[in-house]
């Protein structure tokens, strides 16, 4: 950038940036009471730009305020990680809110600003990892727009892999992407919408897997001391540490535990175990399920990318088991995890 | 006037060779996105360096340093990361114990390293290094709007909206390349999926900012509160993205005690937020100068997910006399820095 583009880039920001406070900031506490004072420092990592805005501070004369150690955020934390120890890391308990967990191939919208006026248009994908022949199926929404294309290019090289043009729905811009063995892992995906008669790109992140191992099928689940079994039959085309996870949902298709498995494999037939501890299963009637797969083969080095599996059960009913056979006992956790709880207990005593 | 010399000399020799900072666990720094190193690509060792000199260089043990042009799984896990594992693990340097501070982009670069270290280095014959938890300060691990917004505009010849380049150009300081290195994996949906899931379960402290040292220019493109760089949906270790405040549920990031209906609705596993600072940016949260008091991010009823443990002598005892207040800071945060609070938690 030339100095004078960087003059007229820094005069725009000053010029922006009431704009940017006003119409963009939608931070309620930011809003309400904006004045502004020069700061009278500037850290290693501030930018240059010289004139700060900042807004003043709420006032709290008539307020009543308390102070809280901050060792005390750390009993908190120590008594809720505490807790969490008393599950093993094989069966952990999941609730309704364990967004991640419940939905491990969610795709987050991807927004794109179209205009000085902060107008936006939306692009998503049915999922962010596909496994072949999935198609891949992407949607755009926002107003204005007049037509949309798509592209599927090779990282590094720009190759085209695949392209099309979006349709227009009731409610949003569609297209459906035929699947292709060819796909490389993590291909580049490009829209490019005309808005206005504007070109507006949206490179989105995606992943097209061929599968490294199949879960074909479920043993019936047995009792093994504290732990309902569950044996996976899994396929696999290459040897090495694979883990295996799963949600277990109860009969209103509440979540219960979040199940995994980490073990070494050979290639061919094999077999792995899910486990569901009696602590969470307490208080739990069957019929149970269990769903959202997730086969991994982890890295073996540095540099070695990850693969993935998948299952061709999507669901697996466990119809009867009795909870009750299980064996009472706790899981005690490990020295590792046991010194992890020391150190935020020894934060929680102010060291 | 003997003993005061004595003494004072004792502090002095102690001061220089660093002991009065000695702490039980040995603690680790790992760096975030240096973006001028997709312009020029600098020193990797010296500008690590000298992306903590502002307050926690003189107090760690260790460093990883890595360069922001290259990709987290590439080279910055094989030249970069890698050696240093191998190094830590041959001089037992983790046994007591080992803390990594990481800041913005390091905070998903140690998700990645906690998920594969055990399995790299006992396959290289090594063993495993013991790492307790991670201070994860301004964390980046659930990506960053502005990568998704900087790699979409890399891609393109068109001219940009006033707003688009007065947000790039203030966030990496200079005209786009076709070096994206690490911003391919702080797009949100790659950075969520790069290790979500950890086997070990370590704890992982998050502290966040919510001021912008870019005027406010990034915040626009940035989902819910932020700190001009990350929103809270990262930060905090929320396990989505969206357009959240505060961390707690029941304080406000300005320490307001009050219902926060837009919090943050799940947290990654075994991600606790502890402090939160309105006054701090994403850079300044690592700096020596106080910018203003902090509050408590922990919230009891969001964080703990299980069923069989009983929290009611807890908020019994600490509870009756904060719901009697309107706001909620943390002791001396008037005075210290959030970085000085963070590094005072560590046990001696």
């Amino acid at each position: 950038m030339n100095n004078k583009k960087r003059i007229i880039s820094i005069a725009v920001i000053i010029v922006t940036m009431i704009t940017v406070w006003l119409v963009w900031s939608n931070k309620p506490f930011k809003s309400t009471l904006i004045t502004t004072q020069q700061k009278p420092k500037t850290s290693s990592h501030t930018k240059q730009i010289n004139s700060v805005i900042k807004p003043k501070k709420i006032s709290k004369k008539n307020n009543t305020v308390s102070f809280l150690a901050s060792h005390e955020s750390a009993a908190l934390i120590s008594k809720v990680y505490a807790a969490e120890l008393s599950y093993p890391p094989y069966s952990q308990p999941l609730q309704a809110n364990n967004f991640d967990r419940l939905n491990p191939n969610y795709f987050n919208p991807q927004k794109m600003i179209i205009n000085d006026q902060g107008d936006s248009i939306s692009a998503t994908l049915s999922k962010y990892r596909y496994i072949y022949p999935e198609p891949i199926i992407i949607t755009l929404e926002g107003d204005s727009i007049n037509s949309a294309a798509f592209t599927l290019t090779e990282n590094g090289t720009n190759k085209t892999l695949a392209n099309g043009n979006f349709t227009l729905t009731d409610d949003n811009w569609q297209l459906t992407i035929k699947g292709s063995k060819k796909f490389p892992e993590q291909p580049q995906a490009k829209i490019t919408a005309n808005v206005n008669g504007n070109a507006i790109p949206i490179v989105l992140a995606l992943q097209y897997i061929n599968p490294i191992a199949t879960i074909t099928s479920f043993e019936t689940a047995t009792a093994a001391g504290s732990d309902m079994e569950i044996k996976a039959n899994i396929t696999t085309e290459k040897s090495g540490l694979y883990r295996v996870s799963a949600n277990l949902f109860d009969a209103n298709n509440q979540p219960i535990a979040h199940l995994v498995m980490k073990e070494k494999l050979s290639k061919g037939y094999e077999q792995i175990s899910l486990k569901a501890h009696q602590s969470v299963l307490v208080g739990k009637e069957a019929p149970f399920t269990l769903s959202t797969f997730m086969v991994e083969l982890m890295s073996p080095s540095p540099g070695v990318r990850k693969r993935f599996g998948h299952s061709l059960i999507a669901e697996f009913t466990i119809a009867d088991f009795s909870v009750s056979s299980l064996d009472k006992s706790a899981y005690q956790a490990s020295a590792a995890e046991m010194q992890r709880l020391e150190l935020l207990q020894q934060m929680a005593n102010d060291n | 006037m003997i003993k005061k010399t004595i003494v004072l000399t004792g502090l002095i020799l102690a001061l220089l060779s660093g002991n009065i900072y000695a702490k039980k666990y040995k603690t680790v720094l790992i760096h975030g996105l240096q973006p001028f190193q997709l312009i020029n690509n600098g020193d990797v060792i010296a500008d690590g360096q000298s992306y903590w000199n502002g307050y926690w260089n003189n107090l760690a043990d260790e460093r990883i340093d890595w360069p922001s042009y290259e990709r987290v799984e590439g080279k910055i896990a094989t030249d970069y990361i890698w050696p240093k594992l191998k190094s830590f693990s041959q001089s037992d340097f983790c046994n007591p114990g080992c803390i990594f501070v990481t800041h913005s982009t390091g905070d998903l670069i140690a998700r990645y390293i906690i998920e594969n270290q055990a399995t790299w280095l006992e396959n290289a014959g090594l063993a495993p290094l013991n790492i307790v938890a991670t201070f994860d300060i301004a964390g980046a691990g659930g990506g960053s709007e502005l990568a998704d917004l900087a790699v979409s505009v890399a891609q393109s010849t068109e001219t940009w909206t006033v707003l688009i380049e007065a947000a790039l150009e203030a966030w990496l300081g200079g005209d786009l390349t076709d070096e994206m290195g690490v911003l391919h994996d702080l797009k949100v949906n790659n950075a969520r999926q790069i290790a979500p899931f950890p086997d070990a379960r370590i704890p992982r402290l998050r502290f966040i900012g919510d001021s912008s040292e870019y005027l406010g220019v990034t915040s626009g493109f940035i989902q819910g509160n932020d700190d001009g760089v990350v929103g809270t949906h990262s930060a905090c270790g929320g396990n989505r993205q969206g357009h959240f405040g505060s961390c707690s549920a029941s304080v406000d990031i300005n320490g307001k005690l009050a219902y926060q209906a837009n919090a943050v609705s799940g947290f990654m596993p075994y991600h606790y937020p502890m402090l939160m600072g309105e006054d701090y940016s994403h850079g300044s949260l690592l700096e020596q100068d106080n910018q203003g008091k902090v509050t408590t991010a922990s919230n009891i009823e969001q964080l703990y997910s299980g069923e069989n443990v009983n929290f009611t002598t807890y908020q019994q005892t600490k509870g009756w006399w904060l719901w009697k207040s309107d706001y909620l800071y943390v002791s001396n945060s008037d005075s210290n820095s959030l970085s000085e609070l963070i590094y005072s938690a560590l046990p001696n």
